[in-house]
């Protein structure tokens, strides 16, 4: 029947909602809702041409009860797919906000630490290209918003700050980082007390975790 | 030992202040003390109120601008200490203070643009089709709502819209009697707390009116109180 199948995406968004990683793209889904829609404008098509010309919606109650029924149902799937689709970009952009990098689709896999990180929201399999192509164009509408404010931060934590210090333990290699008491090595599994402003991004990107 | 250790805090601090006086003769002390603290208040409550208000606030340009203003000259001032070659307990410690106040405003800061930036992202399309909200976003508020506008837009297309019969293909149609943009639902209720005594009764609507008394905390939707917080009369807390 008209509708089921938006049904079912917005079972499936009502799972991302729940789930940490974003799930795989309902491509088949998503394009026999589109389908579906397109169908149903072509039934209305044909019933307003079988009218002739002169049709009038207030002449022909049954008719017209049939034209607002399918509207109805094309609306409806119209917003079921806007309701995935935005849920979906909400997402990504969460991802972003995080540190995340386009560019690191596909690399993840490889790196020895990703077993080690998983909270980290594992990347890419299933995603549509499109998607990954959002990720990008957000990425540099928040690159340049960040760069409006450099002296803020805004990825930052969004934790109130209670010390300038914090103990951290490192959770892969992350090589060298420079703080104004001089260069740190940071191996996997040692421990450091270094200042929060420091080590935020690496905070936000896994390579390092904050103790209490 | 704790007591031995606070004395020497606060004595470190009458330090400072000293020395800021002696430095800065021409200013008057006293004074940029309470401005600073009322701005750095000011910029607490503006916090608060963007957090709690369901609606997107006018942004605050000029405490802002000064607030930022003071976080550039603050940094300014822990290089000057970190280059120097004073590296005494003293002007450690100096630097240490100076940090963990920049990093609370930072933060501050922070929260507010971001509480800001989810209410954008949330109503972009209620701000894009009105002017008058448009006018409450700074600039580059404002050149971000449209940017990201037109990432999401062109999503969409891709994936679905333009596949869509031409009728259905607008983000912002309203036929069918359903409004498809997201506005701030200025029916939320918010707790608040009343500063002045207002002037009148607040209509709350069924015949029901009630009284704002100094100092009294109620919890009421923000549409009916809209007015007395731009007034200043009652704060959201």
């Amino acid at each position: 029947m008209y509708g089921d199948l938006a049904v079912k995406l917005v079972q499936d968004s009502k799972r991302t909602l729940s789930l940490d990683v974003l799930p795989s793209y309902q491509t088949d889904l998503v394009n026999a809702i589109i389908r579906e829609i397109r169908d149903l404008q072509r039934d209305v098509k044909i019933l307003i041409d079988q009218r002739g010309p002169n049709y009038r919606a207030s002449q022909d109650r049954r008719v017209s009860c049939a034209i607002f029924v399918l509207q109805i149902c094309m609306r409806r799937n119209k917003r079921c797919l806007l309701a995935y689709h935005r849920l979906r970009a909400r997402r990504l952009e969460t991802l972003v906000w995080s540190g995340f990098e386009a560019s690191s689709i596909g690399s993840e896999e490889d790196s020895e630490g990703a077993t080690a990180l998983t909270e980290r929201p594992s990347v890419a399999s299933g995603w549509h290209p499109d998607e990954e192509e959002y990720l990008r164009g957000y990425g540099d509408v928040l690159a340049e918003l960040k760069g409006e404010w450099t002296d803020i931060d805004l990825t930052g934590s969004m934790e109130p700050p209670r010390d300038l210090f914090i103990d951290v333990r490192v959770l892969k290699d992350a090589g060298e980082i420079q703080t104004e008491y001089g260069l740190i090595t940071l191996t996997k599994n040692s421990q450091f007390y270094v200042r929060q402003g420091d080590v935020e991004q690496l905070i936000q990107q896994g390579y390092i975790q904050k103790l209490r | 030992m704790g007591d031995e250790r606070d004395l020497e805090i606060d004595d470190l601090i009458n330090n400072l202040d000293k020395e800021y006086h002696s430095a800065h003769p021409a200013t008057n002390g006293s004074y940029l003390t309470i401005q600073k603290s009322r701005e750095l208040n000011s910029l607490i409550q503006l916090w608060t109120h963007e957090r709690t208000c369901p609606d997107i606030l006018p942004y605050a340009h000029e405490l802002l601008d000064t607030i930022l203003d003071r976080v550039r000259g603050q940094i300014e001032v822990i290089e000057e200490y970190t280059t120097s070659a004073d590296s005494s307990g003293n002007a450690k410690l100096k630097v240490l203070f100076v940090e963990t106040e920049l990093e609370r405003v930072k933060f501050l800061v922070r929260g507010y643009l971001r509480a800001r930036i989810h209410k954008i992202d949330n109503y972009y399309m209620h701000i894009l089709n009105n002017p008058d909200v448009q006018r409450k976003l700074s600039q580059s508020e404002l050149r971000y709502t449209k940017r990201r506008a037109n990432q999401l837009k062109r999503y969409y297309n891709l994936r679905f819209l333009s596949s869509l019969p031409q009728l259905l293909q607008r983000l912002d149609d309203t036929a069918g009697g359903l409004q498809m943009v997201d506005e701030p639902d200025l029916d939320e209720v918010v707790f608040i707390r009343v500063l002045r005594d207002a002037p009148g009764e607040v209509d709350l609507g069924n015949d029901d009116k009630i009284e704002l008394r100094k100092g009294n905390i109620y919890v009421l939707p923000y549409r009916v109180i809209r007015q007395y917080v731009d007034d200043g009369d009652v704060q959201l807390v």
